[in-house]
């Protein structure tokens, strides 16, 4: 099976089939969380206009559909949503801040299933939490909520970015999570808004605390691995609140726009897209003479935020590079 | 299995795709990824709307060119795995 699959998979990378999309279907939330890389608007598409997009979807190869917003249950049509979607074929992960989740929601979730549905829980305390939400009352409605998804047998993990006002937390959150038998992913990148401004960045972690959060997950990894490209603009895509394609929702560069275009067409002959693609076979970087390149693990999408090119080095790169540089060398690990 | 009184269709909580020559299909609530091939994709293409096996028998058959009594055997083999895999139900 294994075979057959990583088979599969090559067909998939080599051909840019769009097997993975995150879709934001909206960018209206009921929250406000203080280092959120959304810029709120009223941007999104109405139901038709979502099949629409869907059925091109399908026929361009997407299986694995992440639904982001926003808080995409600030949507009256959710339901109908997830629904059609389901009945397209879909594999529907979620991720949401489960505030507004209800008895009601959850009984048509089991229906549809989704795979995954992730669960932005930012401490263990109403205190942590509900600062960083800037809405007070949400971390009990969020905590509630994973309890009731769990316990009707749904996938449910936590995820949490980690910044300065919760890191004293993470650990916490780790016993949390394993506490309730759920999974969970601590996240410490703090991406600029999509509008390229930079005002989050106050909340990101300092060097030390990157350190000490970096320095343990390296000690759990037995094995490490050379960089991979990323899948971003191949078989991995992404579609804006207002319907404009990007090769990922962190790398907002538009190469299309879903309510007028065929997915398919875009993806397959997008010059943007194309000559991206090339690049990146090509191994272009502004890196290369870096000393720390055999340590990095560039992201394309923050560097394009951070600075106007997917190629170039970017602060948390550079940084996460060095510690990661300063591990191996004591740890004699690579 | 006698599944000669039941309609068969694809389970409505698994999510499936066709990729070239082969479907994956996942299904969440078991956490697992089954990867189709060859006459197994027309069958379960055939069944994205409820059939009975007869049916099903007669569209594999005409699109393989076999013998109706030689297929039958096999798709029914084939819908009995997919049963036990969840994969599909009968009504």
């Amino acid at each position: 099976m294994r075979d057959v699959w990583e088979a599969t998979e090559t067909v998939v990378k080599k051909k840019c089939i769009p097997i993975s999309v995150v879709w934001e279907l909206t960018r209206r939330c009921n929250l406000n969380c203080i280092h959120c890389y959304n810029v709120k608007d009223s941007a999104s598409l109405s139901l038709d206009k979502i099949k629409k997009v869907a059925y091109s979807l399908r026929e361009a190869g997407t299986l694995f559909l992440t639904l982001t917003g926003g808080e995409i249950f600030v949507r009256r049509d959710i339901v109908d949503i997830l629904c059609f979607l389901k009945q397209l074929g879909f594999d529907i992960k979620i991720i949401t801040n489960a505030t507004l989740i209800n008895k009601f929601l959850i009984k048509e979730l089991k229906n549809i299933f989704p795979s995954e549905i992730g669960v932005s829980l930012y401490g263990v305390s109403s205190y942590i939490h509900d600062r960083i939400t800037q809405v007070k009352g949400s971390f009990n409605k969020t905590v509630q909520a994973i309890k009731s998804l769990k316990s009707e047998g749904l996938n449910v993990h936590i995820k949490c970015t980690l910044m300065r006002d919760n890191f004293k937390e993470y650990k916490r959150i780790i016993q949390f999570a394993r506490q309730l038998g759920v999974y969970y992913i601590i996240d410490p990148i703090i991406s600029p808004k999509d509008d390229g401004s930079k005002e989050v960045f106050s909340h990101r972690l300092t060097e030390e605390q990157l350190k000490e959060f970096y320095w343990e997950e390296f000690e759990k990894i037995e094995e490490f691995s050379t960089t991979q490209p990323c899948d971003a603009g191949f078989n991995f895509g992404a579609i804006s609140a207002d319907g404009y394609i990007y090769p990922c929702i962190q790398f907002p560069l538009k190469v299309g726009d879903a309510t007028r275009d065929n997915f398919k067409d875009v993806w397959s002959n997008s010059y943007v897209l194309n000559r991206l693609r090339e690049a990146v076979k090509a191994g272009k970087t502004d890196c290369k003479r870096c000393n720390l390149y055999s340590y990095c693990s560039r992201c394309m999408g923050l560097s394009f935020l951070e600075t106007g090119s997917p190629f170039s080095s970017y602060s948390t790169a550079c940084i996460i590079a060095r510690i990661y540089k300063e591990f191996i060398d004591s740890h004699g690990k690579k | 299995m006698d599944l000669s009184k039941v309609r068969i269709s694809l389970s409505p909580k698994v999510s499936w795709q066709r990729i070239e020559d082969k479907i994956i299909v996942v299904n969440p609530e078991e956490r697992k990824m089954h990867i189709l091939a060859e006459s197994g994709t027309s069958i379960w293409e055939c069944l994205t709307t409820p059939k009975s096996i007869d049916e099903v028998v007669a569209l594999i058959s005409k699109e393989y060119e076999v013998d109706v009594s030689c297929a039958r055997r096999d798709i029914q083999d084939f819908i009995v795995i997919l049963k036990d895999k969840n994969l599909v139900i009968f009504k």
